[in-house]
C-alpha cells in the first residue's frame, strides 16, 4: 500500500489501481451563477488493499472529488488532467498495460467503457444507501451480480454470504431473524447501510466508495458497518480499495492508512488537497 | 448485453408493480386521452357517418322532379326506363301521379277522402318509414298512422278504395280493396295521403280517363271515339274568298290548301249535280303528312273549323278515305259523307238526302238502302284484307231504292269496290280508326271506343343515388329538354353540414390528439423526474444510457399498454350503453340519447397502437434527459424530489 504523496517509487506500481493528478474540476450553480473549483494538484495513488479516508470540512470539495475518482461526474476538462487512470481488466492495450487511461475514455467520451468499468471495477455505497426501493434486501445485493453476469448458484451463495457477513439474518435458537426477503424500505438506518455496503462490494469490484457513512447513521451505527465491511475485505481475495469521504476525523483515523485532507482555499470559491498521509 | 437487458426489463416492471398507485394513475390519464379519442372514432364511424350517410342519402336532397316542358316529351313507364338507363347515378324513377279517392274499412265505416301517391319498389321517401314494402302492380296500399287510425284500420287489414270518373257528364265509381302492407309516421301536418304502386295508380288513372282495367274488372265508360279522324277536308264556297286570317290560321295548324279542279273527276263528282259543280269552288285542305298517307288524320273536326273561319256560308266536309265493305255477299265501298241539316250544300247534291246529317242518332247506310245497323255495327270486324264483313244479322237490312248510284271508279282508294255504301262521316271515321287499330269494339258498351292510351306521366321523380349524383343528372334532363326541379340550395346545405361534421370531427380529434399527446408527455416527464433518483442509482451501478433509456421507454410503454386495454374495455361498455335504447317509459329515456358508435377493430388496434406509440413517443424525451444526466447528480436530484 502507498500514498501518491510519496510517490512510493520504492513500492511497485504494479499494484496500483486507481491514480489521479492535475484535476482542476469546476462545479457550476446554476441559481446563483457561481463556480467552486476542486483541485487536486499533487498525485493521488491508491493502491490495493488501501483504505483511503479523504477529510475535511464540509463545502471543501470532498464528495465532489469522489464522484470524479468513482466516474459519477465526466471531469471539467478532461484534456487538462495530468494522469487518471484506473487498474481494469477489460481494456488493456497491445503492450498488456492493465491500466484504463480514464483521461482519454473521457477525452473521447467513450461511455461504454466508463460504464464498463463502473459496473464491473466499482461499488459505491453512498450516503443514504440509495437501495432500489421495488427489490428486496437480497435483490438488491444481487444486482451488481446481475449487471457482471454472475448467475445461477454463484450469485445465489454470494448473495447469502453477503447476508449472513453483514448481519442480515441469524439463528438464534428459536429466533429467527432474516431480512433477505425483505422490502429495503422496511429497514432500519443501520440496516440499509449494512445492505448499501454489501452491494457495494458484491460483484467483487477493485474500488470501493464509500460516501459519508455517517451522514445517516449515528457513529456507532456506522463504525459498526464498516467494521464488517473492512473484515470482510479483509478477508477477501486480494482486497479491493476502499475510499470514504467522511468528515469525521475520529472514523477516518479509525480505519484508514491513508488520509487525505482537503481545505478550501483561502480567498476563493475552492477547494484542495492540502495533505496526503500514509500510515503503515 | 441481453441477459442485462432481460434484467433492466425485469426491474422496470417491478418498479411499475411497486408504484402501483403511481402506475394507476399514469395508466388513468393516459386512459383518459385514449378514451374519448376511441369514442370519437366510434362516433364518427358510427353516428356521425349515419347522419353524414342520411344527408348525402336524404330523399329530399337527392330527389329531382321533372316534367316535360316545351320540347322535352312525355313519358310512359317504357320510356322512364328507357331514361333511367341513360340517367348515370339515377336510382329510382316514379311517376309523380295523385289521385284523390274516397277510401274506408273494408264493408263498412265511414269514407274518407284519401289523396293517393304513386311508389315504386325502393322509394326512399318510404323507405325512411321502413314502408317500402309495395311490390310492382301489388293490390295494396301504405297508410299514415293517422289515416289509419281514422278508417279503424292496422297492417295487414284491407281497406276498400272507391275510385270516381265523370265522363260525358256521367258520374260512375268503381272499387277495389287494397290490402294495406304497413303503416307510417304522419308528419304534423296529418296530412290524408296514401302510397299505391305507381302501375296500380295508373290503372285507377286508366279507369277515371274512361278506359276499361281489365285486371281490376272496371269497364270503360260509354264513350265512343271521337270523329276527329279526317283525311281531308273540302271545303266549298259560296260567294267570299278566305281572308288572309283564315289562311294564316290554316298555316299554323300545319294545314295546306289546294284548290281543286273540278272540271277533273274527283271524289265528289257523282255525287253533286253537274250544272253545281261547274259553280262551286272547292277546295282541299291537307297536311303533308295526310297527303302522304291519306290513313293520316288532321284530328281537326268540321265544326272546329267552320267556328274559327270567317266564312260563315263556306261548307266544310270531311273526307275520310272509302273502305271497302261487304253486306252478305256484296261488296261495296264506304263512303262517309254528312251535312247539316240546313246546309246550302244539299241542293247541289244528287239528293239532297243524300248525305247523312251531323246528328245523326244512328248509323246508316245509304247504298240504295238506308237502314239502322247500330246495334249490329258491334260483330264488324277487320279482316286481313282491310275488309269490314258485316254478319248475318245484317241481312235484314231494307232493300235499295231507286236512289242513283254514283258512277263506278270514282273512289280512290276504294278501286275495287263495285258499289258505294254512303255512310255517316263519323261512322266511316271510326270505322277507318278501326282499321288502324285507333280504336277498339267494347262489348260491354257496344261501342267503338278509343284504344286506351298508355299512361303518360306529366311529372315524374327522379331519386339519385347519392346528393352528389344530382347535378349531372339535372343537367342531363335540361338537355333533354325537361323542365327540371332539383334541391340545389339544399344539396349546398348538406355539403356544408358535411363538411362543418368532418371539420368538427377533425378539430376535435386533432385537440384531443395533440392534447393527449402532450398530456402523456408531460406525465412521463413527471414520471421520469420523479424516478431520477433511482435511475441515479442504476447508473451508479454501471447501467449504461440505453439501459436506462430502455427501461423508462419499456416502462412508458407497458402504461400505454395498459391504458390501451383500459380504453378498448371502457369504449366497449360505454359504446354498448350509448347504444341501448333505453326503455320508453323508464326515467333514463328522458335523457339517455341512443347514438350508434361503431368500434370497428381497426379503431381498437389504431387506439391501442396510438396508447402505446403515444407512451413510448411520449418517454423518449425523459428517456433522454434522464440516459444523460450525471449518475451522482441524478441521485442528489432524486434524494430532494
Amino acid at each position: 500500500m502507498a500514498s501518491a504523496d510519496s510517490a512510493s517509487s520504492s513500492d511497485s506500481d504494479s499494484d496500483i489501481v486507481l491514480e489521479l493528478d492535475g484535476l482542476v474540476q469546476r462545479l457550476h450553480d446554476p441559481q446563483s451563477g457561481a463556480e467552486f473549483v476542486v483541485e487536486v494538484d499533487r498525485p493521488l495513488q491508491v493502491r490495493q488493499g488501501d483504505f483511503v479516508a479523504i477529510f475535511g470540512p464540509s463545502g471543501c470539495g470532498k464528495t465532489t472529488l469522489l464522484t470524479v475518482l468513482g466516474l459519477l461526474r465526466q471531469p471539467s476538462s478532461p484534456r487538462d488532467i495530468g494522469v487518471f487512470r484506473i487498474r481494469g481488466s477489460r481494456a488493456t492495450d497491445s503492450s498488456g498495460c492493465p491500466y484504463v487511461d480514464l483521461k482519454e475514455a473521457w477525452c473521447r467520451r467513450q461511455h461504454s467503457l466508463i460504464e464498463h468499468i463502473r459496473r464491473s471495477h466499482i461499488g459505491f455505497a453512498l450516503q443514504s444507501g440509495e437501495l432500489l426501493a421495488s427489490l428486496t434486501v437480497a435483490e438488491n445485493i444481487a444486482v451488481p451480480m446481475h449487471l457482471n453476469g454472475v448467475i445461477g448458484d454463484e450469485r445465489r451463495q454470494r448473495v447469502r454470504d453477503l447476508v449472513d457477513a453483514f448481519g442480515l439474518r441469524r439463528q438464534t435458537g428459536l429466533d429467527h431473524y432474516d431480512l433477505s426477503r425483505k422490502r429495503v424500505n422496511k429497514l432500519s438506518g443501520g440496516e440499509y447501510q449494512r445492505v448499501s455496503l454489501a452491494r457495494a462490494i458484491a460483484h467483487r469490484p477493485s474500488i470501493v466508495f464509500v460516501d459519508e457513512p455517517t451522514a445517516a447513521l449515528n457513529r456507532e451505527m456506522a463504525r459498526g458497518a464498516l467494521e464488517q465491511f473492512r473484515l470482510l475485505e479483509a478477508s477477501g481475495s486480494g482486497g479491493a480499495a476502499t475510499i470514504m469521504v467522511t468528515h469525521d476525523e475520529e472514523l477516518a483515523n479509525e480505519f484508514a492508512n491513508v488520509i487525505v485532507r482537503m481545505a478550501p482555499v483561502v480567498g476563493r470559491p475552492a477547494g484542495r488537497i492540502t495533505d496526503i498521509l500514509r500510515r503503515s | 448485453m441481453l441477459a442485462r437487458f432481460r434484467y433492466y426489463t425485469c426491474l422496470a416492471l417491478r418498479d411499475l408493480i411497486r408504484l402501483w398507485s403511481s402506475t394507476q394513475h399514469h395508466i388513468l390519464i393516459v386512459a383518459g386521452i385514449c378514451l374519448p379519442i376511441l369514442l370519437l372514432l366510434g362516433l364518427k364511424r358510427g353516428h356521425v357517418e349515419e347522419l353524414r350517410r342520411e344527408l348525402m342519402t336524404s330523399p329530399t336532397g337527392r330527389q329531382i322532379v321533372f316534367w316535360a316542358s316545351q320540347d322535352g316529351e312525355l313519358l310512359d313507364a317504357v320510356g322512364l326506363d328507357a331514361l333511367q338507363k341513360t340517367l348515370d347515378g339515377a336510382e329510382l324513377m316514379i311517376p309523380d301521379q295523385r289521385r284523390v279517392v274516397s277510401a274506408r274499412r273494408a264493408t263498412e265505416g265511414q269514407p274518407l277522402t284519401l289523396t293517393l301517391y304513386s311508389t315504386r319498389k325502393g322509394d326512399p321517401i318510404l323507405g325512411q318509414y321502413q314502408a317500402d314494402v309495395l311490390q310492382a302492380n301489388e293490390k295494396a296500399i301504405v297508410l299514415p298512422n293517422n289515416v289509419a287510425e281514422a278508417l279503424g284500420i292496422d297492417t295487414g287489414d284491407t281497406v276498400e278504395i272507391t275510385v270516381r270518373r265523370e265522363v260525358n257528364g256521367q258520374d260512375e265509381t268503381a272499387t277495389i280493396a287494397l290490402v294495406v302492407k304497413a303503416v307510417y309516421p304522419a308528419g304534423a301536418d296529418k296530412s290524408d295521403i296514401g302510397y299505391v304502386d305507381s302501375g296500380v295508380l295508373s290503372s285507377f288513372e286508366q279507369f277515371v280517363r274512361g278506359y276499361a282495367v281489365p285486371d281490376f274488372k272496371w269497364q270503360a265508360a260509354p264513350v265512343a271515339i271521337p270523329d276527329t279522324y279526317a283525311a281531308y277536308l273540302y271545303l266549298f264556297e259560296k260567294g267570299q274568298a278566305l281572308t288572309r286570317d283564315d289562311m294564316e290560321y290554316l298555316a299554323n295548324r300545319g294545314l295546306k290548301i289546294e284548290e281543286i279542279d273540278t272540271s277533273q273527276p274527283w271524289e265528289l263528282t257523282d255525287f253533286i249535280k253537274p250544272d253545281a259543280m261547274v259553280r262551286l269552288r272547292a277546295l282541299r285542305i291537307f297536311s303533308e303528312s295526310s297527303r302522304a298517307d291519306p290513313a293520316r288524320r288532321l284530328n281537326l273536326a268540321p265544326s272546329e273549323l267552320t267556328e274559327v273561319l270567317s266564312i260563315p256560308d263556306d261548307v266544310a266536309i270531311p273526307w275520310n278515305v272509302p273502305l271497302e265493305a261487304k253486306f252478305e255477299d256484296s261488296a261495296a265501298a264506304l263512303v262517309g259523307f254528312s251535312l247539316p241539316r240546313r246546309c246550302w250544300l244539299r241542293g247541289d247534291l244528287i239528293a239532297d238526302d243524300l248525305a247523312f246529317p251531323f246528328d245523326a242518332s244512328a248509323i246508316g247506310v245509304v247504298w240504295p238502302f238506308r237502314a239502322s245497323v247500330l246495334g249490329e255495327s258491334a260483330a264488324l270486324r277487320v279482316t286481313g284484307d282491310n275488309r269490314f264483313v258485316l254478319p248475318q244479322s245484317a241481312a235484314g237490312l231494307q232493300p235499295p231504292s231507286n236512289r242513283p248510284l254514283p258512277a263506278e271508279g270514282n273512289l280512290q282508294s276504294s278501286t275495287h269496290a263495285t258499289e258505294v255504301a254512303i255512310v255517316p262521316v263519323d261512322f266511316l271515321a271510326r270505322m277507318t280508326s278501326l282499321h288502324h287499330d285507333l280504336a277498339i269494339y267494347d262489348p260491354e258498351t257496344k261501342l267503338i271506343a278509343p284504344v286506351p292510351a298508355t299512361v303518360v306521366f306529366d311529372k315524374v321523380r327522379l331519386f339519385a343515388r347519392t346528393i352528389d349524383d344530382v347535378p349531372s343528372i339535372a343537367e342531363r334532363l335540361y338537355s333533354a329538354k325537361f323542365a327540371v326541379d332539383a334541391e340545389d340550395e339544399r344539396i349546398q346545405e348538406i355539403h356544408e353540414q358535411d363538411s362543418s361534421l368532418r371539420l368538427l370531427v377533425f378539430v376535435v380529434g386533432l385537440g384531443v390528439f395533440l392534447f393527449g399527446v402532450l398530456t402523456v408527455i408531460s406525465v412521463l416527464v413527471d414520471s421520469t423526474d420523479r424516478k431520477r433518483g433511482t435511475l441515479g442509482i442504476l447508473r451508479v451501478m454501471g447501467v449504461s444510457k440505453l439501459g436506462v433509456f430502455w427501461i423508462v421507454v419499456l416502462r412508458a410503454a407497458v402504461i400505454g399498454f395498459l391504458a390501451g386495454c383500459l380504453s378498448v374495455v371502457f369504449g366497449k361498455l360505454l359504446a354498448a350503453f350509448l347504444e341501448w335504447p333505453a326503455p320508453a317509459n323508464s326515467i333514463l329515456a328522458a335523457w339517455k340519447p341512443t347514438v350508434r358508435i361503431s368500434l370497428t377493430p381497426q379503431d381498437i388496434l389504431l387506439v391501442f397502437l396510438g396508447a402505446l406509440i403515444c407512451a413510448a413517443v411520449g418517454a423518449i424525451y425523459p428517456a433522454i434527459r434522464a440516459s444523460r444526466i450525471d449518475p451522482f447528480d441524478a441521485i442528489v436530484e432524486g434524494r430532494f424530489r
